[in-house]
């Protein structure tokens, strides 16, 4: 009896014009005794009712008679199948649940009725205030019409503009959203680089390495470096000329790619001008001393912190050009930061 | 931003194999820098921001690529240049992308070959001139 009721709320919802020709046909396919006559009686009252929202003595008498037939219908619903019922119960849960549910109902039936729940699931992606009870509304439709494969092929003709465009990827047992329509072309690029994500993954935990930091010496250095009572390091200025000496000594000693201590330098260079992540990633530090930084920057006053910054950031800069081309992608990078650097001045 | 993608390129090759949490994203400062160019003066970006936008350019990158791997490897081809890449655009349905990176392409490679005309004819400020040409010509292909 309460699933009953429940059809009887469900059906007493507004609902879009299409599912006013999936009711339709529905209505066709069950009563073929009365198919003249009543079909043409129901029709009418029912699409003026949903279309005009207002229910007249004349209609409500045509109004009774689908809801009649419906009956029979909810009889062999419960008759024939648990899986309505499931559904059924799905239905006072959340949207979400339910839109999940009808999933796995897709895998057993065939290809044709796959697309058609694709249609019925693309409808309610279209419609989102009323997918709660839409979805409820069209399971039970979908166990009815299941043995009637002329009718799916119909109804699917009708949506097949709505699908030429998206294709609905598999759902994330992660994620809690509904099916995620996505270009059709790059389907079958965002699954190889979810296969590719999970793989990584997976090497990450067997590899898992979690460094505060890139390189050892440069680590060693920081720490060595003497620091104020705020934890930031002491002379700022001249301390990037040694910086910059550092870092053709790593350079020469250590033997690392160009490429690596050029990155490296730019973060720093970046951390000059007021990123606190490069500062963070190049000194090693903990998290409570990026806090204080925070503050000390605070207290110190943006203005002069600003400026002084830039002129450190200029003699960086400046500095390195006087040392000579290292290469052919040091100096492209170090003309971009100055460049930056001026716009910002102005 | 063919800086960018050489520096990752080239740290990828480096690691042989296994791929640190590093080499996953590109450099934070230099996407920071990115977003920066087409803020006015006087605008922050957020660190979360950045990191977000680090996620989906590293994930934009990578998706792309492979793709233009996948056609590498149906052709038995072992080098992914810069018409893979224009085709992976394409067939990924960004066709907005596509037409104006054939045309960075076609006159990077332009640049490339007078360089190395220039290089045949003068063998001493060859490097700081090839330099300032990649910076203007990296410089116009984020205006495009």
């Amino acid at each position: 009896m309460l699933l009953l009721l429940l059809q009887f709320l469900q059906l007493s919802f507004i609902l879009p014009m299409a599912m006013q020709t999936v009711y339709l046909k529905k209505h066709e396919g069950n009563a073929h005794n009365f198919v003249g006559t009543l079909s043409s009686a129901a029709s009418a009252p029912w699409w003026s009712a949903f279309g005009s929202q207002s229910v007249h003595q004349g209609e409500s008498c045509g109004q009774m008679k689908p809801f009649a037939l419906e009956l029979p219908n909810c009889i062999d619903q419960l008759a024939a199948t648990k899986l309505s019922a499931r559904g059924a119960e799905q239905v006072l849960g959340e949207g979400h649940t339910t839109q999940f549910t009808i999933f796995p109902d897709g895998c057993k039936m065939s290809d044709d009725a796959q697309k058609l729940q694709t249609t019925i699931s693309l409808q309610s992606s279209l419609t989102d205030p009323h997918s709660r009870f839409e979805i409820g509304f069209s399971q039970p439709m979908l166990c009815a019409k299941y043995p009637y494969t002329d009718q799916f092929y119909g109804l699917f003709s009708a949506y097949a503009p709505q699908i030429s465009g998206r294709i609905m990827l598999p759902l994330n047992m992660s994620s809690d959203d509904g099916p995620i329509y996505v270009n059709a072309k790059q389907y079958h690029g965002i699954i190889r680089r979810r296969q590719s994500r999970a793989k990584a993954v997976l090497d990450h935990k067997l590899t898992k390495r979690c460094k505060p930091y890139m390189h050892e010496s440069r680590h060693l250095h920081a720490m060595r470096r003497p620091r104020g009572s705020g934890g930031r390091f002491l002379n700022t200025r001249s301390s990037i000329n040694g910086n910059g000496k550092l870092g053709n000594e790593v350079h020469k000693t250590v033997g690392e790619q160009l490429q690596s201590s050029d990155s490296q330098s730019s973060e720093f260079l970046q951390s000059e001008v007021g990123t606190l992540n490069s500062s963070k990633e190049t000194n090693g530090s903990s998290p409570n001393i990026s806090g204080s930084e925070v503050t000390s920057m605070y207290s110190r006053g943006g203005l002069d912190s600003f400026s002084l910054n830039h002129l450190g950031s200029a003699v960086h800069s400046f500095a390195n050009m006087i040392d000579g081309g290292r290469g052919m992608i040091i100096p492209p990078k170090w003309v971009a930061a100055a460049g930056n650097c001026y716009n910002l001045k102005v | 931003m063919e800086d960018i993608g050489g520096s990752s390129s080239n740290d990828n090759n480096n690691n042989g194999g296994i791929i640190k949490e590093q080499d996953r994203l590109l450099p934070i400062a230099n996407v920071g820098r990115l977003m920066k160019r087409i803020l006015p003066q006087n605008a922050k970006i957020s660190k979360e921001a950045k990191e977000t936008m680090q996620e989906c350019v590293s994930e934009f990158i990578s998706f792309v690529t492979s793709e233009a791997s996948e056609k590498c490897r149906k052709e038995r081809r072992k080098t992914v240049n810069g018409d893979d890449i224009c085709w992976a655009l394409a067939t990924l349905g960004f066709d907005n992308y596509a037409e104006p990176m054939r045309r960075y392409l076609h006159r990077y490679r332009e640049v490339e070959v007078d360089h190395n005309k220039v290089n045949l004819q003068e063998k001493g400020n060859s490097p700081e001139e090839k330099d300032d040409e990649l910076f203007k010509l990296s410089n116009r292909g984020v205006g495009l």
